[in-house]
């Protein structure tokens, strides 16, 4: 197992920039999800770390060895395809036995590690079948023994679980960890599937045109986005934006919005008058008839534990997650108060987010 | 979905539906059949039953055909044949009832393996070099791939045959005329270009995350080329061969064209087999070429059609039933002369190249009565720049 390193990494594919200005550190034994749209450079990203591409410029470290430009068969790496990639050609067993042939491994071995691998993945039953009459779970499995067997530094996988059905899908995600808690291997998963990168990884990079848009842990991403983009990417629904045009000064504690004062976390910095973007997530939204701030109900969604209610608040709609108890009439005046510790603040022609101390607090906390 | 449910199903079709169709195709497949079994049993007529009109479907079979087809006959005087034995075999008797003796095997078999050869080997080339260069243009950025597909498609929009002069000439330069390696080259020439795109299709279909998952788990690209890419393109594979397989076998203009002895294949060989009997027959009075007498190798094109089925045999067997007789009687006298030149005493000995060359090409033109005497005049031309300018005078002086 190892660690993987990338340092200002960039692609270009012809004018087209796929990758800029990459940088990030995996550390052993940890999983990453690169998370973000199609096309935003998840892939590229890691077919560059794969050795499938070479970067335009930029370096990329396994174990503190620089292999930017090694050949992927030289990087001992394992990549789990999306589509699986098993040759059809071969049954279950001479798949995962694959890479190891290629190292020269006695067969005797071989036949060993191809059936302790069947056993950690539960496939020992469809060893000697065809790959192609199983079904989408066992296939994933059979991919992800063909990269296991190997113990290569790290493990690459490009959205393995795109083609499941959503059910399956959830029941993966959750072998996937298992799989990783036991054996810890360095992971880089790409997915555009928020939830599946929520659920699994340790580490998330949110990825966006090329760019790294914001690197943390789940938590962090989710609690303090570090831009609109990333707070509308993550969660579902996304993050409320209510914006205003207001200038604020370092160490204020509310801003005015529509003539309401709102609390928020302190701020950090001086902005110019400007346009500013007020973010919410829709559970930090509770309705409280005597709060100033007041809107009409637009739609309301029933979710069982809970309900989204849409507000149109003449600023913009707002989604509110509240308890599914109480019924709400369409175009009934309510009143909303908004959890003053969990607000974001965003400059809207930069995107990025305002230093305040639900940021600093939170990172040093 | 069970029977019972077909009956009421809005995709499957009724059983009288089902009937309907089944009969048309059995029909459809009858007529195409005709003409096969047509050839089939034309090889078992007689030379005169094979080309009477209105044609005869009840009929002596004989297998004077296959007899013509692997034997070479001297024709001798009835005194002669009377005083041999009685016949060994039943070729022996078909041969002996039309005054002629067998005077060894024909040179079939070796044609037939010359086909094999060239056919197989070509094939492979074409295949082998096809795989590969198809890979390329799938797998990698060529530059100007559009243009170089194109490019190699474009060597198949012209007929053949047009560059059959040049290829010639080129030939004889080389010393590749009437050589096994000749026509391996250029049957490989002409079928690259199918198998490149042919093959490129089926190697597009095949993801690229296979020789990318090859290449990560330590193979090398030729590794991942051979062991993962080339099983799954087996089919294509397959399939290209047979393509490549078909056009080399049947090919008959080029084979006319630049083989003689050597190299020659098997099509071309029986289509000669009446020149053959005129020469070995010169013993005889000035009759034997009557029609009938010529035409009697058509049984044994047949004959060849049902051992080594190439259509092209039947194309050139049309083409000469359909008037080309005129053109024909009076080369092969000129070929003969020609032989006489050469060869002084050895008058049943002519060089395999000479007639076969000059008949094959009036074949191969033949199918344009219009301009037949252009044609001829090609031709000889042609034979006369082969065996130098003298000799080559004597043919065409024979012909005008």
């Amino acid at each position: 197992m190892a660690e993987i390193r990338v340092k200002n990494l960039r692609k270009d594919f012809g004018e087209f920039v796929a990758v800029q200005d990459s940088s990030f550190t995996v550390a052993d034994g940890e999983f990453l999800a690169l998370l973000g749209p199609s096309g935003c450079g998840k892939t590229t990203t890691l077919r560059m770390i794969a050795g499938l591409e070479l970067p335009t410029s930029g370096q990329i470290f396994l174990d503190g060895e620089d292999v930017s430009f090694n050949r992927a068969s030289a990087r001992d790496i394992a990549f789990v395809f999306q589509l699986f990639a098993l040759y059809p050609h071969m049954n279950v067993r001479k798949n995962i036995g694959f890479p190891l042939l290629s190292q020269g491994v006695p067969k005797a071995e071989i036949k060993a590690r191809v059936e302790e691998t069947a056993k950690l993945l539960q496939i020992g039953h469809i060893l000697d079948k065809s790959v192609s009459g199983l079904a989408g779970g066992d296939r994933q499995r059979v991919a992800l023994g063909r990269a296991i067997v190997r113990r290569p530094k790290c493990f690459l996988m490009d959205e393995p679980l795109g083609t499941l059905d959503a059910e399956f899908r959830e029941v993966m995600v959750h072998e996937l960890r298992e799989l990783h808690n036991r054996i810890h291997a360095t992971t880089v998963y790409v997915t555009h599937d928020q939830h599946e990168a929520m659920a699994m990884a340790d580490k998330i990079a949110v990825m966006n045109h090329g760019i790294i848009e914001q690197f943390g842990t789940p938590q962090e991403i989710y609690n303090r986005p570090a831009s609109m983009y990333v707070a509308d990417f993550i969660g579902s629904p996304p993050m409320n934006f209510l914006k205003f045009t207001a200038g604020v000064q370092k160490g204020a504690g509310s801003v005015s919005f529509d003539g309401v004062e709102i609390a928020l976390p302190e701020v950090h910095q001086d902005l110019a008058p400007g346009e500013l973007a007020l973010g919410v997530r829709p559970e930090h939204i509770r309705f409280n008839d005597s709060s100033a701030l007041r809107g009409s109900v637009y739609g309301a969604e029933y979710l069982g534990t809970n309900q989204i209610v849409a507000v149109e608040t003449g600023k913009g709609l707002l989604k509110a997650r509240v308890s599914a108890d109480r019924t709400f009439r369409i175009g009934e005046t309510v009143g909303l108060e908004l959890n003053s510790e969990k607000l974001s603040l965003f400059e809207c022609a930069s995107g990025r987010a305002v230093q305040s101390s639900l940021y600093t607090e939170a990172r040093h906390g | 979905m069970s029977t019972a449910n077909t009956a009421h199903s809005v995709v499957e079709p009724s059983q009288t539906t089902k009937r309907i169709a089944g009969a048309i195709v059995i029909l459809y497949a009858i007529v195409t059949m005709v003409p096969l079994a047509w050839i089939f049993l034309t090889s078992f007529k007689s030379p005169p039953d094979s080309i009477s009109y209105p044609p005869k479907i009840v009929f002596q079979p004989t297998l004077e055909g296959y007899c013509n087809l692997f034997t070479t006959r001297t024709r001798q005087t009835p005194e002669y044949i009377q005083s041999l034995g009685a016949p060994v075999s039943t070729c022996d008797e078909i041969t002996r009832n039309r005054n002629m003796v067998i005077a060894g095997p024909s040179n079939y078999w070796p044609r037939f393996q010359n086909s094999l050869i060239i056919a197989f080997g070509s094939t492979f080339l074409a295949v082998f070099l096809g795989t590969l260069s198809a890979y390329g243009f799938s797998r990698f950025k060529v530059p100007l791939a559009d243009d170089l597909l194109f490019f190699i498609l474009s060597t198949r929009m012209m007929p053949p045959i047009a560059v059959a002069i040049p290829i010639y000439l080129m030939y004889r330069e080389l010393g590749l005329s009437d050589t096994a390696l000749g026509m391996i080259l250029l049957y490989t020439a002409v079928n690259v270009s199918l198998a490149v795109w042919l093959l490129k299709g089926f190697i597009d279909e095949i993801p690229r995350e296979y020789e990318e998952a090859a290449m990560i788990d330590g193979y090398t690209r030729l590794q991942a080329f051979r062991k993962v890419v080339l099983p799954q393109a087996t089919t294509g594979i397959a399939a290209t061969a047979i393509f490549c397989l078909i056009f080399a076998w049947n090919e008959y203009a080029f084979a006319v064209l630049l083989t003689s002895g050597s190299a020659q294949t098997a099509p071309p060989l029986s289509r000669r087999s009446s020149a053959r009997a005129d020469r070995t027959g010169r013993r005889l009075p000035p009759a034997p070429r009557s029609s009938s007498y010529r035409s009697s190798s058509s049984p044994s094109f047949c004959a060849n059609n049902s051992c080594a089925a190439s259509p092209s045999e039947r194309f050139a067997n049309d083409t000469r039933k359909s008037g080309n007789r005129q053109t024909e009687t009076s080369v092969l006298p000129a070929a003969r002369g020609y032989g006489k030149h050469r060869h002084g005493p050895d008058r049943h000995r002519l060089p395999d190249a000479v007639p076969a060359f000059r008949t094959g090409s009036l074949h191969l033109f033949a199918g344009h009565a219009s301009c037949r005497d252009r044609d001829v005049h090609y031709c000889l031309e042609i034979s006369g720049v082969n065996h130098g300018g003298d000799q080559g005078q004597k043919p065409a002086q024979g012909l005008r």
